[in-house]
C-alpha cells in the first residue's frame, strides 16, 4: 500500500517536472499576436501626447541599428530635446537580431541617462525607470509615465 | 535574497531569529525541534522565493520527489537490485532537472558548433542555487542508499534542503553529517555568540574586502587587452584572486555563522587556501565541501585510487571535468577543471618525490602562480581572451611591461592588496591577546562592532555587490 | 578536585558573560537599524545625491511574480536607510584612506584639485555633429561664425592628476574637431590662452567642473579678437562674491578639502545698460548676476541664474551687432563680458531647446554666431545636432 502511494507520488512529480519544463520552454515561443493589435493595445496605455511617429531612418539615426532589418516597427519620440519620452515596439522572428537590438537599446538608454543625470533630475529619473522587455519575438521599449500599465498591456497581449 | 543587503539584515533576519530562538515548548524537546524546523523551512522558502518567485516551485517539486525516493529506497533496503534501480531513477530525475535548467543552452550551443547546425533553443534562466540544492539532495538519497535512515517526515527533510544559510551558495552539507542535528539541536549562548562573530567576519570579508578589490579588477578588465601592460595584468589578476577568495569564503563564513545561530554546526569550507604549497593541498583547502562531495559521491564510487593507475587517472579526470562543469555551463570552466585534474595527476605520479625536495617558499609561490593563471581561465570570456591575458602576464604580449596605468592601479589598490594578501595568507589569524580579560573582551567587541558598522555603511552606499559564485 | 571545578566554573562563567555580551550588542545593533528604519519617515529627495529617492513600491501580484517588487523594495530600503548621507560620506572617506583615487567618476588629485572624468572621444559620432555645424553655417553665410572649444581641467591642470592617470590629450582632440570645421568658421585657441593665464590666476575651480571667471576672461579676449571687438586691458573689473563655493565635483564625490572663490566680471564701460529675459518667464532682470544663488549650494548659478532654453540680453547700445550664442554652462560666466558690444545677445542651450536654431535666427537679423562649449560636454552631448 505504502509502496503504491510512493510510486504514485514519484510519478506525479515526474509529470509535474515535465509540465514545468514545458511551461518554461513555452515562455519564449514566438507570439502569435498580430503586430498592429499589440502595438495599438500598448500605445493606448502610454503617454504619447505630442509625440510624433517616426520612420525607420530616424531609428537608424538615433539607435544606430538597422531597423530596416525589422519589418514591424513602431517608434514615437518627441521633437523637443527636454522631452525624454519614447516608445518603441519591434517584432521579429530572428532571435539574434532581437538580442542585438535589445543590447543597443540598453546602451542607448544608459547613455541618455548619463546625459541628463547632471542637470535634469526629473528627466533622469524618468529615463532610469524605463521599460525594456524582449519576449516572444517582441521588444517593448518605453520611457514615460504609466510604465506598469504599458508593461502589463504588453505582457497580456503576447 | 542576499545576506549582505539591508532587506536581509534588518528585516528578514531579526524577524526570523525572533520567531526561531525563543523556546516555545520549554521541556518538550521534540516539539521544540519541530517548531524550529518549521519556522526555518518557511523562512527559507520566503528567502528563496524572494529571489526566485517562480522557481521556488521547482525546488519544492524536487524536494517532494526525493522525499518519496528516500522512503522508497529504505523500503527496499533488503533487495539490492531494487534499491539500485530506485536510486538510479532518483539520480536521473535530479540530474535531468539540473541538466535542463543549467546546461541545456550550453549543450545546444556546443552541438551547433560541433556539427554546424543551428538548432534554436531558448535556454531557461538559471534558477539560483540549483547546483547547491541538487547536490545536497543527491547526497541525501545516496546516503539513504548506503544505510542512513530516511526522513520519515517531510518537514525536516525539506528543512535540510532549503535552509537558508547554505541554500544559495553553500557550503554543501551532506545529509549524513547533519542528520542528527536536524532531529535534535540546541541553540546555546556559546553557539549564538560564536555564530554572530563568524557571521560578522564573513560579512567583513565580503563587503569590505571582496567588493573593494573586485572593483579594481572590473576596471582593469574593462580597459581592453590592448591597453593592459604586464604589470597591470598582474595587478588585475591579483585583485581577482583576492576577490574570489574573500567573496566566496566570506559568504561561506556568513553561512556557517548563521547556521550556528540556528544551532547547526557546518564544517569549514575554506581553510586559508592561499597557504597551499601544492595543488593537491590547495584543493584540500578550497571549497572543501565541494571537494568532499565529489570525493564521496563520484570519485569513490568510481573506484577512487584503489584501482590500476590508468583507471585512477581516468577517475581523476572525470571528477575534475565535472567539477569544472559544475562551476559554469561553458567550455572555459570545463578546461579550468580539466587543467586542475591534469595538474593533480602530475603531482601524484610525476612529482611525487620531487616536491618534497623543493624549498617550501618556492612551492608556495609556484602554487600561487598556477592558481592565478587558473583564475584567468576561470574568469575569461573566451579562450582567446584568456590566452592573450596570460601571454601579457608573462611578457609575451604586444603591450609594454610597465606603463602609467600600472602606476595608477598600483597606487590606488596597492595598500589594499598588501593588507588583503596578508589576511589571505593568515597573518591576522592569531592576533596577540592582551592579558587582562576585560580589555580583551572590550577590544574584541569594539573590533567586531566596528567591522559590522563599516559593513552597514558600505552596504548602504554601494550598489556594486555581486557574488561571483551566484549563478551556480 | 574541588580546585579544578572551581576554575572550570570561573571559566565557564567568564565565557557566559562574553557570550551574553556579544549577543546583546549584536541584537542592539540589529534592533537599532531595523527599528530606526521603520520609524524614521521617508525622504523624497536627496540633496546630496541630487536625485529622487526610492519610495515604498506597490505590492502587486505581477510585481511579486517577476521579482520586480523585491528589487524595488530593496532599493527602497537602501535609499531610505537612516543616516544614509553620513554613511556615503564615511565610505568614501575610508576608500580614500586605502588609496582609492576616484570616487563616483571624480578623480581626486593633488593640491585639493578634483577632476571630472573626461568624456570619450568618438570621432564617428563627432563627424555627424561637425557636418551639421558646417551645413548650418553654410546656410547662414551672412553670420560671422566663431567656434570655441574649451578644454577641461584634466588638460590644463594635468600635473595635479593622481599618479599614473594620463587621459587622452584634449588639445589633440580639440584640434581634430577644429580641423573638421568649414574654413568659414573661425576657431579660437582656448588651450593656449588658459595655459598662459594659469601662471597669474586659477583658471579652473578645484571643486567644480567649470572654469573660473579669470579663465573665461582669458578666452574672452581671444574670442573678442576674432569677433573684431575692441577690448582694452582695463575695460573690466573683477569682484569676489563668494569664498566658500563647493561645486559639482564635491557633490559627486562627497569630498573636498578646499573651498573655491567665485568672482564676477563687470565691464567698466557704462556705455549701455541692459536687461535680461529668460524664456518661460515674463520677468525682466537688470543684471546677469543672480545674487540670491550665492546663498544656495550651486553658487555657479550666480551667472545668468542657471541654464535655460533661451536667454535674451537687450542692451541700450544703438544699432549695434546682434549675437547668437549656442552654448553649454561654461559660457554663463563669459556672457556678461560680451554685453558692452552688442545690441542684442540671444543665448541658446540646445539641451533644453524645443525649437530649432533656424527658427530663432528668423526672428531677428543676427550678425554674429558664437559656439562656446567645453570639451567634455561637446564630446558627449547629442542635443546640438538635433537643433541645428
Amino acid at each position: 500500500m505504502k509502496k503504491f502511494f510512493l510510486r504514485l507520488g514519484e510519478a506525479l512529480c515526474v509529470l509535474a517536472l515535465a509540465a514545468f519544463i514545458i511551461f518554461v520552454s513555452s515562455q519564449d515561443k514566438i507570439s502569435t499576436t498580430p503586430f498592429k493589435e499589440l502595438a495599438k493595445a500598448v500605445a493606448s496605455e502610454c503617454d504619447l501626447k505630442e509625440l510624433k511617429k517616426r520612420d525607420k531612418l530616424e531609428l537608424k539615426d538615433k539607435l544606430s541599428f538597422d531597423a530596416a532589418a525589422f519589418d514591424n516597427v513602431i517608434y514615437y519620440s518627441s521633437d523637443s530635446v527636454m522631452d525624454v519620452r519614447e516608445l518603441l515596439i519591434i517584432f521579429s522572428e530572428d532571435k539574434q537580431s532581437l538580442k542585438n537590438a535589445e543590447e543597443k537599446i540598453a546602451a542607448y538608454v544608459s547613455e541618455k541617462q548619463q546625459l541628463f543625470e547632471d542637470y535634469a533630475p526629473k528627466e533622469s529619473e524618468l529615463i532610469s525607470s524605463h521599460v525594456l522587455i524582449n519576449k516572444k519575438g517582441y521588444i517593448l521599449f518605453y520611457i514615460g509615465q504609466d510604465k506598469e500599465k504599458a508593461a502589463s498591456a504588453f505582457s497580456q497581449k503576447l | 535574497m542576499v545576506f549582505s543587503s539591508a532587506a536581509f539584515l534588518f528585516a528578514f533576519l531579526p524577524v526570523t531569529l525572533l520567531l526561531y530562538c525563543p523556546r516555545l515548548f520549554y521541556k518538550n524537546r521534540k516539539r521544540e525541534i519541530a517548531k524550529k524546523n518549521l519556522v526555518l523551512l518557511i523562512a527559507s522558502l520566503v528567502f528563496y522565493a524572494w529571489g526566485e518567485p517562480i522557481y521556488v516551485l521547482l525546488m519544492a517539486l524536487s524536494i517532494l520527489f526525493n522525499y518519496f525516493i528516500g522512503l522508497d529506497i529504505e523500503m527496499h533496503k533488503d533487495s539490492p537490485k531494487s534499491k539500485k534501480l530506485i536510486l538510479a531513477f532518483g539520480i536521473l530525475f535530479n540530474v535531468s532537472a539540473l541538466g535542463f535548467f543549467k546546461y541545456s543552452g550550453f549543450v545546444t550551443e556546443s552541438i551547433n558548433s560541433l556539427f554546424s547546425l543551428s538548432l534554436e533553443f531558448n535556454a531557461p534562466e538559471l534558477p539560483i542555487g540549483i547546483s547547491f540544492y541538487t547536490f545536497q539532495i543527491i547526497s541525501y538519497i545516496v546516503d539513504v542508499y548506503r544505510g542512513t535512515p530516511a526522513q520519515k517526515r517531510l518537514v525536516p527533510f525539506a528543512t535540510y534542503v532549503t535552509m537558508y544559510p547554505q541554500l544559495i551558495a553553500g557550503p554543501i552539507v551532506q545529509y549524513g553529517d547533519i542528520e542528527k542535528q536536524l532531529n535534535d539541536r540546541t541553540v546555546t549562548r556559546e553557539k549564538l555568540a560564536a555564530g554572530i562573530l563568524i557571521f560578522i567576519k564573513g560579512m567583513g570579508k565580503k563587503v569590505l574586502f571582496a567588493n573593494t578589490i573586485g572593483a579594481f579588477y572590473t576596471e582593469i578588465s574593462a580597459l581592453g587587452l590592448d591597453r593592459i601592460s604586464t604589470v597591470t595584468a598582474w595587478v588585475g589578476i591579483i585583485c581577482y584572486t583576492l576577490q574570489i577568495y574573500f567573496d566566496f569564503s566570506g559568504y561561506s563564513d556568513m553561512a556557517i555563522g548563521l547556521g550556528k545561530m540556528l544551532g547547526f554546526d557546518f564544517s569549514l569550507n575554506f581553510n586559508l587556501p592561499y597557504r597551499a604549497k601544492s595543488i593537491t593541498e590547495f584543493w584540500r583547502r578550497w571549497h572543501i565541501s565541494l571537494g568532499n562531495w565529489f570525493r564521496d559521491y563520484v570519485y569513490i564510487p568510481l573506484g577512487g585510487n584503489r584501482v590500476k593507475p590508468l583507471r585512477h587517472i581516468l577517475n581523476i579526470l572525470i571528477v575534475w571535468t565535472l567539477t569544472g562543469l559544475w562551476h559554469g555551463a561553458a567550455w572555459n570552466f570545463v578546461a579550468w577543471g580539466g587543467l586542475y585534474g591534469i595538474l593533480l595527476i602530475v603531482e601524484k605520479y610525476l612529482l611525487k618525490n620531487v616536491l618534497e625536495k623543493i624549498p617550501s617558499f618556492i612551492r608556495h609561490a609556484g602554487t600561487m602562480v598556477v592558481v592565478m593563471v587558473g583564475w584567468v581561465l576561470f574568469s575569461a570570456e573566451s579562450f582567446t581572451a584568456a590566452a592573450e591575458y596570460i601571454r601579457i602576464m608573462f611578457g609575451m604580449g604586444e603591450t609594454a611591461f610597465y606603463d602609467s596605468t600600472a602606476t595608477y592601479y598600483l597606487s590606488s589598490a596597492g595598500l589594499s592588496i598588501i593588507v588583503m594578501s596578508l589576511s589571505a595568507f593568515g597573518f591576522f589569524v592569531n592576533m596577540p591577546r592582551v592579558k587582562k580579560f576585560r580589555l580583551n573582551v572590550a577590544a574584541m567587541a569594539a573590533g567586531y562592532t566596528l567591522v559590522f558598522l563599516l559593513c552597514v555603511i558600505y552596504l548602504i552606499s554601494e550598489t556594486y555587490n555581486p557574488f561571483l559564485y551566484f549563478r551556480f | 578536585m574541588n580546585e579544578e571545578t572551581k576554575k572550570e566554573k570561573r571559566t565557564r562563567k567568564k565565557g557566559n558573560i562574553i557570550f551574553a555580551f556579544i549577543i546583546i550588542v549584536f541584537c542592539l545593533m540589529l534592533g537599532f537599524f531595523s527599528l530606526a528604519g521603520f520609524f524614521v519617515p521617508d525622504r523624497e529627495i536627496s540633496e546630496n545625491e541630487n536625485r529622487v529617492l526610492a519610495s515604498m513600491p506597490e505590492l502587486t501580484v505581477s510585481g511579486l511574480l517577476d521579482g520586480s517588487f523585491m528589487k524595488d523594495f530593496e532599493s527602497y530600503l537602501t535609499d531610505q536607510f537612516p543616516l544614509r548621507d553620513e554613511a556615503i560620506y564615511l565610505k568614501s572617506f575610508f576608500e580614500r584612506l586605502w588609496g582609492k583615487h576616484e570616487e563616483n567618476g571624480v578623480y581626486i588629485g593633488e593640491n585639493d584639485f578634483l577632476f571630472d572624468k573626461p568624456s570619450a572621444f568618438d570621432s564617428e559620432k563627432l563627424k555627424d555633429v561637425i557636418k551639421k555645424i558646417n551645413s548650418f553655417c553654410k546656410q547662414n553665410k551672412k553670420l560671422k561664425s566663431v567656434f570655441t572649444l574649451v578644454p577641461n581641467s584634466t588638460l590644463i591642470y594635468r600635473e595635479n592628476l593622481p599618479e599614473g592617470l594620463v587621459p587622452a590629450d584634449q588639445s589633440v582632440q580639440i584640434n581634430k574637431v577644429y580641423g573638421g570645421l568649414d574654413k568659414s568658421i573661425i576657431t579660437v585657441d582656448a588651450v593656449s590662452a588658459l595655459l598662459r593665464e594659469k601662471s597669474y590666476n586659477e583658471v579652473f575651480y578645484k571643486t567644480d567642473h567649470h572654469w573660473t571667471t579669470r579663465g573665461a576672461y582669458s578666452v574672452f579676449v581671444e574670442i573678442a579678437d576674432k569677433l573684431g571687438l575692441e577690448v582694452k586691458a582695463d575695460d573690466f573689473e573683477f569682484h569676489t562674491v563668494s569664498n566658500d563655493f563647493e561645486g559639482t565635483l564635491k557633490s559627486k564625490s562627497t569630498f573636498a578639502r578646499a573651498k573655491d572663490s567665485v568672482e564676477i566680471c563687470l565691464p567698466k564701460k557704462s556705455e549701455g545698460t541692459y536687461y535680461i529675459e529668460i524664456s518661460g518667464t515674463a520677468e525682466k532682470y537688470a543684471s546677469c548676476f543672480f545674487e540670491q544663488k550665492l546663498d544656495e549650494k550651486n553658487k555657479y548659478e550666480v551667472f545668468l541664474g542657471g541654464n535655460y532654453e533661451r536667454l535674451t540680453v537687450t542692451t541700450t547700445i544703438p544699432e549695434g551687432r546682434k549675437l547668437l550664442v549656442i552654448k553649454d554652462s561654461f559660457a554663463n560666466c563669459l556672457i556678461p563680458m560680451l554685453t558692452p558690444y552688442f545690441t542684442k545677445i540671444v543665448v541658446l542651450d540646445p539641451r533644453y531647446m524645443t525649437e530649432s536654431v533656424s527658427e530663432v535666427l528668423q526672428e531677428d537679423d543676427f550678425t554674429d554666431l558664437l559656439f562656446l562649449y567645453n570639451a567634455n560636454t561637446f564630446f558627449s552631448d547629442t542635443s546640438l545636432k538635433e537643433v541645428l
